[in-house]
């Protein structure tokens, strides 16, 4: 890509179909049509990220190659993305290379265990996400197109190839594409880039190392008497993975309308926090052996021979977001050691 | 050196690669474990540690593959 100032080698196809072929054969896709990545369209994404081309945003692992903003832009255009959507997919790289997310476990774990990044700030409505009713589910092109170029980001730059580095025994449809943006409009509380220190009118992404995405139904009006404690009741069996190893952080995504009613009844994020930590314990014969003694490296943490999810309340996060039909809430259990991390988005 | 099973081999190349260390020796050892008896899991196992450090003191070992059975 000479005369456009880009590094990357090309190769000619004599139509989309030959093109899409290609990148099929070199595997380089997650089993779906992808955008050829033209020398136009890669210079259009790179010009939007604000960054010179041969900036690096980190080495993503396990190939330890460094993640250009050029090669980024490269496989967000393959994502579906439009240009505007790159400062996003650059931050949510940003974020992802670092040491405390683990992202060599992630890639190559035999956990289901994928990225998945939360959007807050002003930048979710000037890029046209979703953050309200099916946020989570299809129809969004930016949530789609930015969770899918994770995705591509982590196979062609990361090495993660399925089946010979990304050793998932099932994996979780979330892998081909998990991104959704917080709805902050209709959240009680402050969200959960201001929870972490940054401003309200700034834009940043959060990135997550969720397995799974598990509906959690409670009706609306009774989810302050005993909502909860069913909310609880259907995250802790199925969390089992989550107790595998202590260090994770897993997300309850909230609809507007339990968030609401849970609010009036003076519900703060810290109250649910530790309610959900209280209350999803399970006693230590159904967890393994190394899953109790890393728990029992914090004895005060474990009541009546009931051990907790994960280490402290703080290691849960509160998030709201979908629309306001009310009933169903989420929880996302995440994997092993990774500590989620937040980074603004440069716009 | 690497060591892995013979499931993780393909990760063991790829993070060696990664780390600038393509030609780094391998010992590679069977799998599944979860159908072997434990007996059979520390016979694999004492003969793996033999490869180990012959490729930590023998140039350019390459690749060996530990078997189920010594024979």
């Amino acid at each position: 890509m000479a005369e456009s100032g880009l590094k990357s080698s090309t190769v000619s196809a004599n139509d989309y179909d030959e093109a899409q072929e290609y990148f099929y054969a070199q595997g380089m896709t997650d089993g779906l049509p992808i955008v050829p990545p033209t020398a136009e369209r890669v210079v259009a994404m790179v010009e939007a990220s604000g960054r010179n081309a041969n900036d690096s945003l980190g080495q993503v692992h396990p190939a330890v190659a460094e993640a250009t903003i050029e090669k980024v832009a490269v496989n967000a255009v393959m994502a579906g993305c439009l240009p505007e959507y790159m400062p996003v997919v650059a931050a949510a790289v940003e974020a992802m290379v670092e040491e405390r997310f683990y992202l060599y476990a992630i890639q190559t774990t035999t956990n289901s265990a994928g990225v998945g990044i939360v959007v807050n700030g002003p930048v979710r409505h000037a890029i046209g996400m979703n953050c309200d009713s099916g946020c989570l589910g299809p129809g969004n092109r930016a949530n789609a197109s930015i969770g899918r170029a994770i995705r591509f980001v982590l196979l062609n730059i990361g090495g993660a190839v399925h089946g010979e580095v990304d050793k998932a025994t099932q994996g979780f449809p979330g892998k081909f594409t998990l991104c959704f943006a917080e709805n902050e409009e209709a959240s009680p509380w402050e969200p959960l880039h201001v929870e972490r220190g940054f401003s309200p009118n700034e834009s940043c992404v959060t990135v997550i190392a969720p397995n799974a995405t598990l509906n959690c139904t409670a009706g609306d009006r009774v989810i302050v008497e005993h909502g909860l404690a069913a909310l609880a009741a259907t995250m802790t069996a199925p969390a089992i993975t989550q107790f595998s190893l202590f260090h994770g952080e897993p997300m309850v995504v909230l609809n507007p309308v339990h968030a609401q009613v849970l609010a009036e009844a003076g519900w703060s994020k810290a109250d649910l926090k530790r309610y959900f930590h209280e209350h999803t314990r399970l006693p230590g014969e159904l967890l393994s052996s190394v899953a109790r003694s890393r728990r029992e490296t914090r004895p005060d943490q474990i009541i009546d021979g009931m051990y907790p999810m994960v280490q402290s309340p703080d290691h849960w996060m509160i998030t709201v977001a979908g629309g306001r039909g009310g009933l169903h809430s989420t929880f996302m259990p995440s994997f092993g050691e990774p500590q989620s991390i937040t980074k603004p988005i440069h716009l | 050196m690497t060591l892995s099973t013979k499931f993780f081999q393909g990760l063991a190349i790829a993070s060696a690669k990664g780390r600038g260390m393509s030609s780094l020796p391998q010992v590679i050892l069977p799998w599944p474990y979860d159908t072997l008896e434990d007996s059979t899991v520390r016979e694999i196992a004492y003969r793996a540690l033999d490869e180990v450090v012959r490729a930590l003191v023998v140039p350019n070992k390459g690749v060996v593959e530990v078997s189920i059975n010594s024979d």
